[in-house]
């Protein structure tokens, strides 16, 4: 691998543990031999897996439960693989291993996860950054595994690498671009001016609490709320419709406008000095368990869905 | 709602319509001073005999006068509110000269109105209020301030409101104010969203609270909610000041996003 030139994106397939340490340790403790910094954000049993191969190098490499960090796959780009790499500008490659699709990943999830894994291309492109992502092929949907080689220029599977032939990021971003409507339960509250805001929040927050989200949560659902109205008034230039309804075990918030949202890494690029715009949705992204957006020449709707059992952090 | 019941310390914004609407207000306010043991006063523009007429209908009007219970003084004959520190120096004068007279503390009902006239004026207007904001806290000075909806500027109006800590109708949505809490350079309540984005570096400029020891802490226990713009707002601020912003807040709202955009001239730490 120290051939590699740029960015490098890459899946590994696996379908046993033994799989799974041969084929990602490797990269893990050649990196830190390197002197490159290191990074696995997985889910927990793997991360213990890892943990366990590396011994005493572990010590040495930037572990994390992905589970946990990388909930909202919205989140992941900004928070944690830029969050790791952006801390490394001096290196001469950074290397990280990221697994933010599992075979508990809910149908509602999975779009968002795949199109997180489609948009970490144009995220990283030209920078000197390895980022391989671990596919189960024993767990996971056929169609999991088969988007992997649309999302990834690079697979690698039995040990041997080879470049993907269906490689197309942008075609699944597009593909998993679903319709989101409201519920026909939903509290709606129509947003045209920023005098309007503070009603609709405080009884979004007081809706929030019915339905069960912890004081906590109901001010996190008061700001993702504000925040996205205020984005669709200041960018879209169009009322806001706001809308709250249950689903399963979650609180669904709505913001739906009639602008086009064009840039498709809005809210997913980490905060920068002197940088304004796109903060909103990072702490959308942040806040939330799970975002969706539906873009659409003429509107756009992003849902945030709030867990009604607590956050884990 | 009335003027009634405000108690030795109180700042209160009232914007009207009708006049003597107002002049209700600032006889039930100054009855309940003079009852309250304090020297009350009602100034206002224009001449003194004129003033002196808004107050008809208080009790004992002429006889408290003479007493030098209740005296009647023109903005007019104060200088120029150009100069808000020297207004300071003689709102802070006439309160001692009622202490040392043995009332209880001063009491001022005033019809500001008048000075609006240039926006400067407003400048002035708004510093000048935070800085009795703050004599206000610690001093037994109470004062109701009267606007005039009809011949202040909405904006300037919004602004002034947010000024005080109470307000008949406060339309900034915040209010940036003295704090009597040890420790805070000011304190900041209500809303902060889009709805004040304009307003708030305008309030925060003319109040200007004064960082101590390189920290400006605000009071948040009345925060409701306060979004990012805000939040970056009040980080400029601090770094122009060359302060570390304090928001001492018992919601974890402003702490999650101080976290996530990492602003890191600002820290949110737990009410004491």
């Amino acid at each position: 691998m120290t051939a590699d030139a740029g960015f490098v994106h890459e899946a590994l397939f696996y379908s046993a543990p033994a799989e799974y340490v041969a084929g990602l340790v490797p990269f893990l403790t050649e990196g830190l031999a390197a002197g490159d910094p290191v990074a696995a954000a997985v889910p927990g049993p793997n991360l213990a897996l890892l943990r366990d191969a590396l011994g005493a190098d572990a010590n040495r490499a930037h572990l994390l439960d992905m589970s946990v960090a990388g909930r909202n796959p919205g989140r992941i780009i900004a928070q944690v693989l830029r969050g790791f790499a952006d801390r490394h500008p001096g290196a001469a490659r950074v290397r990280i291993i990221g697994e933010p699709i599992w075979a508990g990943r809910s149908a509602t999830e999975y779009p968002a996860c795949a199109q997180h894994e489609a948009l970490i291309n144009p995220a990283f492109e030209g920078r000197d950054v390895t980022i391989v992502c671990p596919y189960d092929t024993g767990a996971l949907d056929p169609v999991a595994i088969a988007d992997a080689l649309v999302t990834h220029p690079l697979v690698t599977e039995g040990g041997v690498r080879r470049e993907s032939e269906t490689y197309a990021w942008d075609e699944l971003v597009t593909r998993y671009n679903d319709k989101l409507e409201p519920s026909g339960e939903a509290v709606t509250y129509l947003v045209r001016h920023p005098d309007q805001l503070s009603g609709a929040r405080r009884a979004l927050g007081a809706y929030g609490l019915e339905y069960g989200l912890s004081e906590r949560r109901a001010e996190d659902l008061k700001l993702i709320a504000t925040e996205l109205a205020t984005n669709s008034l200041m960018h879209a230039g169009t009322p806001c419709e706001l809308s709250l309804w249950r689903e399963d075990g979650e609180l669904v918030c709505s913001a739906r406008d009639g602008g086009h949202l064009s840039d498709p890494l809005a809210g997913r690029r980490p905060p920068g000095r002197g940088q304004l715009s796109g903060r909103g949705l990072l702490l959308v992204n942040d806040l939330a368990d799970l975002v969706r957006t539906y873009r659409a020449p003429d509107g756009t709707t992003i849902q945030a869905r709030l867990r009604l059992d607590e956050k884990v952090l | 709602m009335d003027a009634r019941g405000l108690g030795p310390h109180d700042h209160v914004c009232w914007s009207y319509d009708d006049p003597a609407e107002f002049r209700s207000r600032v006889r039930e306010f100054l009855a309940e001073g003079l009852a309250l043991g304090h020297r009350v006063c009602y100034a206002g523009t224009g001449p003194v005999s004129r003033l002196a007429e808004d107050l008809d209908g208080i009790v004992d009007r002429d006889a408290a006068r003479r007493r030098g219970d209740l005296r009647v003084a023109s903005l007019d004959d104060l200088g120029s509110v150009a100069d808000p520190r020297a207004w300071l120096r003689t709102y802070a004068r006439a309160t001692e000269a009622a202490l040392a007279d043995g009332y209880r503390g001063l009491r001022i009902a005033a019809d500001v109105t008048g000075l609006r006239r240039s926006p400067g004026r407003i400048d002035s207007l708004a510093r000048f209020e935070h800085l009795a904001d703050s004599y206000m806290v610690v001093q037994p000075l109470s004062a109701l301030c009267g606007y005039d909806r009809r011949q202040v500027d909405p904006s300037a109006l919004s602004l002034l409101s947010a000024l005080h800590p109470t307000a008949n109708e406060n339309r900034a949505g915040f209010r940036l104010h003295a704090s009597a809490r040890g420790g805070c350079c000011a304190t900041l309540g209500g809303e902060l969203d889009l709805a004040s984005v304009d307003l708030f570096p305008d309030a925060l400029r003319h109040a200007d609270p004064v960082p101590v020891r390189g920290r400006l802490v605000l009071d948040a226990a009345t925060l409701d909610f306060i979004d990012h713009r805000n939040l970056i707002t009040l980080a400029k601020h601090g770094r122009r000041r060359a302060a570390a912003v304090v928001l001492r807040a018992p919601r974890p709202g402003p702490a999650s996003v101080v976290e996530v955009l990492k602003l890191e001239d600002i820290r949110v730490e737990a009410r004491r």
